[in-house]
């Protein structure tokens, strides 16, 4: 628009400078008048001259013009006459040229009265003749009008004196009114200060127009105007005159001829017509330029809205294209209707295309149509929405997931909604990804964290929480380096850095801290992550306990030593105890030979011990190499101890005292009983070597709970619970560098003919496969103490109140049941149902090993429940049923046997206290009759 | 006289029990393993079988379940160089398998002889 302008203004400008120009040329030409060149002329010529237009005037410039003075310049050039020109009214010239003030009078009418007073040119230079002019509005007069009326006349003027005459000679009066000049008598004509002015008719011809006035037919002879000098003076100036204007007039081709045409008749018509086209050409001119600029305006509007409307075309092709090759589907929609849509939207509908129009939008989508109108309606009102639905592509041939955004346009006053549906398929599919990929890092037990450039952490995953303590928003934000544990080689952390920095992936392990303080070990792999330029922008961490790991490592490197030993000493015990057999059986046969010198038999003796200790190494070892086959069971450690408490209180010589501490609680571990038994048997006879000379041993139990401290020292598993178990003895002590090698297999302090080195590496062993730990505190001179901390089985622990322990006699009357029974695998698998269902039982191999208990301790069982027969003895269970119910009346007795109970005492005692069970009986049977004889 | 048979798969063994038993005046038959057992047995001479458990062609184990119940006159002590682990113990197996007497190797020949005397009524 600003270029149309612009054109418009340049269009206007020059049209403009045209019309200027036209207008100055016109000026160029009087100008080229006015700058008459005087040439030096050795005769002066003053010329008077009054203003009678054309013949003579002063011109707009102030300077003398006509067309007498054009040729009376002419005349002065040709004979070297310097001209001065005069200007007056007519009387001032005429008084000035008698008076001698000038030589000559440029044009003066042929008048006989004049004669005496001035000398006229003898060639005339045109017929002079008065008009009458009238205004314009006025009527054309004859002379019988004139009666009355003012007359504006010249003074002294030729045409005016002649007028008067005519007007006395045809009697009629009017009222002349004098003016100075032929200007003054138009004026006051066409001021209606008279009602018509005489003048000479060349100047009516040249100036009624420009006071609007006409002449009237009204005119009359005057005279030819002459150049005139005072009378009798100058007459060679005259005759110059003549002589010039002769030849000029002879010649018609000559300068005279061309004045005259130039202010008679050319000069006077170019005039009046200039005057009359100037403004028809100045308009002419005007709307040639109008005409101009409107064409160059139609042009340039044409080209503009050419240009437009092809800039248009593009434009509706290039949006048209870029809505049919939009991936996704375009609707306008009006009033619910479909009324514009693109290529793609076919797909959804098996109707021609053409018939989608005033489809109703939410029809497309059948089972969605609900949704689609509130859509729709909420597009309307809020100016946007957007839903998800699926919808049918029949071009795919499947249900597709659409985002359907909608947007509200007016456009005419009217409102629509313009939709856009997108196929979200492979969202919906990068989505599911994401979400599987978010759930692995979001459920992995490895621990995964996310730091950023700067080395501060940007997220970690549930797995990192847990296992620190740390929740994420205290872990989000802060430098990954806070997390570690400042006790080991920081410079790991500068290489890990230094790795990443340079795009590499980093392997390594090290150790992380707790919020709680505790550290754990971890293998960590350290990954950039690298964007699209190659730069680093994050940093992934995957981490794995390894604590545990490191712990079973430990474990295994410690019994490796001892794994190798025993799998040795099971794999050749059978053929090392068949060899020896021979060796032993020969040196017996040669001992008891009676032939034999005494001095022989000493020696034989020794083969014969060194053959048994070989058995009894044997023997250990063996116990030590099968430690892992046996079967696991959960039992209460207190329990345990209070039922071995009589077999240890065997194997102790008189000197010893036996102390036990236990702890009150439920103490359930989960293993083999003969395991702890060999553990318990080990650490006694240590501490029974370690105290030749009496003393006491000291035995008590202690639960660890997950956070004691106690642990610390025995690097265990986190989150479980633990049970201490403490053997302390008041013997000589261990050397402290001693300490680190009694667990190793055969070292031993003590002569070679007593112990084989091998109780304490059993008792390593076995704890370690309770996934136990052992230390050993030691002061020589002072005793020692071994502290066992087992698992505690928590799937178990129920609440059972333990025996009151203060005295250790009664411990032993407290068992509920005595179980007495000579074979072993009955025994066995009785008394641990019987323990395992609750009960606190004690066991003994023969009824003799029974009643000597009882004896000793002065104590009875609740329940007595005893075989029938005992190998070996006749101490058979009757007689020991009588004897129970002698310690105590309130005993109750079951029988087992599998013979009839026929054979049963005769006692009544026995019988109303005695319940009989017949083999084979099952545990469920056997609790049967536990529960009627104790009403449990 | 009392006559004994020896199975033992180890002949130094068979030979030193052998001597030794020959010397307190049984009448001793040795054999090293115990294919043909039932045959010697039914000959109907032998008061007393001693057999190792742990051979190589028939297990002594095999040996006490096969005369259970058949030769239940001719008692049987078993002798094992084995020892107990893993929940099994050759001896404990062999005296619930019908052995009258147990001994582990390397064996204490009075023990040994006791046993013998008792299991065969003569102490």
């Amino acid at each position: 628009m600003r270029h149309i302008l612009s054109c418009f203004l340049v269009v206007i400008f020059f049209g403009v400078c045209a019309v200027s120009a036209e207008v100055n040329s016109e000026k160029g030409v009087s100008e080229t008048v006015v700058n008459y060149d005087y040439n030096d002329s050795s005769i002066k010529v003053r010329v008077g001259f009054f203003n009678m237009p054309p013949i003579s005037f002063i011109n707009e410039n102030g300077l003398p013009d006509g067309l007498n003075i054009d040729l009376l310049n002419h005349i002065a050039e040709e004979n070297s006459w310097e001209l001065e020109y005069v200007f007056g009214n007519f009387l001032e010239c005429f008084n000035r040229l008698q008076s001698g003030e000038i030589d000559l009078i440029a044009a003066l009418a042929y008048r006989p009265e004049r004669k005496g007073l001035v000398s006229f040119s003898r060639e005339s230079v045109f017929v002079l003749h008065g008009q009458l002019y009238v205004r314009a509005d006025g009527v054309l007069w004859g002379v019988e009008d004139l009666q009355g009326r003012k007359i504006g006349i010249v003074k002294g003027d030729v045409a005016g004196t002649h007028f008067k005459q005519m007007l006395s000679e045809s009697n009629v009066s009017c009222e002349f009114v004098e003016f100075d000049d032929y200007e003054s008598t138009f004026s006051a004509v066409a001021s209606m200060e008279v009602d018509a002015g005489v003048v000479i008719h060349t100047y009516g011809l040249n100036k009624a127009d420009d006071f609007n006035l006409i002449e009237t037919h009204i005119n009359f002879i005057s005279s030819t105007a002459c150049f005139a000098t005072k009378f009798g003076d100058d007459l060679n100036l005259l005759s110059e005159i003549d002589e010039q204007l002769l030849f000029w007039k002879h010649h018609s081709d000559s300068f005279y001829f061309d004045m005259v045409e130039k202010w008679l008749i050319k000069s006077h018509h170019k005039h009046h017509n200039l005057a009359f086209l100037k403004p028809l050409i100045f308009c002419f001119v005007v709307l040639l330029a109008l005409a101009a600029i409107g064409f160059v305006l139609v042009i340039v509007l044409r080209h503009m809205v050419k240009v437009r409307t092809h800039e248009l075309e593009r434009q509706f092709k290039i949006k048209k294209a870029i809505i049919d090759g939009f991936p996704g589907y375009f609707a306008s929609i009006k009033n619910g209707s479909i009324v514009l849509w693109n290529d793609c939207f076919c797909d959804f509908s098996k109707v021609d295309p053409k018939d989608f129009k005033d489809t109703e939008f939410k029809d497309l989508f059948s089972e969605n149509s609900d949704e689609i109108a509130d859509f729709i309606n909420t597009c309307l009102e809020n100016g946007q929405a957007s839903i998800d639905v699926e919808l049918f592509n029949h071009s795919l041939g499947r249900r597709v997931p659409l985002l359907v955004s909608g947007k509200r346009v007016e456009i005419d006053g009217e409102a629509y909604v313009i939709s856009v549906s997108i196929d979200i398929t492979r969202q919906r599919k990068i989505e599911e990804i994401l979400h599987r990929l978010s759930t692995i890092v979001y459920v992995a037990d490895e621990l995964i964290t996310i730091v950023g450039k700067d080395r501060k952490i940007i997220y970690v995953n549930p797995a990192f929480e847990k296992k620190t303590g740390f929740s994420s928003e205290e872990l989000v934000g802060q430098f990954a380096e806070k997390f570690r544990n400042r006790d080991q080689d920081m410079s790991i952390f500068s290489d890990i850095w230094e790795t990443l920095e340079s795009g590499k992936i980093i392997k390594c392990c090290h150790k992380n801290i707790k919020k709680n303080g505790m550290n754990y070990i971890v293998e960590a792999t350290y990954s950039p992550v690298l964007d699209m330029k190659g730069n680093v922008e994050y940093y992934v961490t995957v981490q794995r306990d390894i604590s545990e790991q490191i712990l079973a490592d430990q474990k295994l490197k410690e019994s490796q030593k001892l794994e190798s030993v025993s799998v040795v000493a099971g794999g050749v015990a059978h053929e090392l105890n068949n060899m020896l057999t021979p060796i032993m059986g020969y040196s017996q046969i040669l001992m008891d030979d009676a032939d034999l010198p005494d001095r022989f038999k000493v020696l034989i003796k020794k083969i014969n011990s060194a053959t048994l200790l070989s058995r009894d190494l044997i023997a250990s070892l063996v116990k030590f190499s099968r430690l892992s086959g046996s079967e696991m069971e959960s039992f209460d450690l207190n329990d345990f101890i209070l039922n071995n408490d009589k077999m240890m209180r065997k194997l102790c010589p008189s000197n010893l005292k036996v102390e036990l501490s236990l702890e009150k609680v439920p103490m359930p571990i989960l293993g083999d009983q003969s395991d702890i038994e060999q553990v318990l048997t080990n650490l006694l006879m240590n501490a029974k070597d370690a105290m030749p000379n009496g003393g006491t041993i000291s035995l008590s139990t202690k639960l660890l709970k997950s956070d004691d401290l106690e642990k610390t020292r025995h690097y265990l598993k986190e989150g479980f619970d633990y049970i201490q178990l403490s053997f302390r003895d008041t013997g000589c002590g261990i050397e402290k560098e001693n300490l680190e090698l009694i667990f190793d297999p055969f070292y031993t302090t003590k002569q070679f003919d007593r112990v084989i080195g091998m109780g304490l590496p059993t008792v390593h062993r076995i704890v370690h496969k309770f996934d136990g730990s052992i230390s050993v505190d030691s002061v020589v001179g002072e005793g020692t103490c071994f502290n066992i901390v087992l698992p505690l089985d928590r799937s178990m622990v129920v609440e059972k109140t333990v025996v009151e322990q203060s005295d250790e006699k009664k411990c032993n009357c407290d068992q509920e049941i005595w179980f007495v029974e000579d074979d072993d695998l009955i025994r066995e698998m009785m008394t641990n149902a019987l323990i395992k269902n609750g009960f606190s039982v004690c066991s003994f191999e023969s009824a003799k090993d029974c009643s000597e208990f009882s004896l000793a301790n002065r104590s009875a069982p609740k329940l007595l429940i005893t075989d029938m027969e005992f190998k070996e003895s006749d101490f058979n269970g009757y007689m020991l049923a009588e004897f129970m119910l002698q310690q105590s009346a309130e005993c109750k007795v079951i029988f087992i046997s599998g013979y009839d109970r026929g054979a049963m005492s005769e006692n009544e005692l026995v019988k109303s206290n005695a319940l009989f069970l017949k083999k084979p009986f099952g545990i469920s049977g056997l609790l049967s009759a536990i529960s009627a004889q104790l009403n449990v | 006289m009392k006559r004994i048979l020896i199975i033992d798969d180890d002949s130094a063994i068979c030979e030193m029990l052998s001597y030794f038993l020959s010397s307190k005046g049984y009448a001793v038959e040795t054999r090293n393993n115990a294919v043909d057992i039932e045959s010697v047995l039914e000959d109907g001479n032998i008061d007393l079988l001693i057999n190792d458990i742990l051979m190589p062609d028939k297990d002594g184990l095999e040996v006490l379940m096969e005369l259970k119940g058949r030769f239940d006159s001719v008692p049987i002590i078993s002798i094992s160089g084995g020892l107990p682990g893993n929940g099994y113990d050759p001896l404990r197996a062999a005296r619930h398998l019908g052995a009258a007497k147990t001994f582990g190797k390397p064996i204490d020949l009075n023990e040994l002889l006791d046993g013998i005397r008792e299991v065969l009524g003569e102490k």
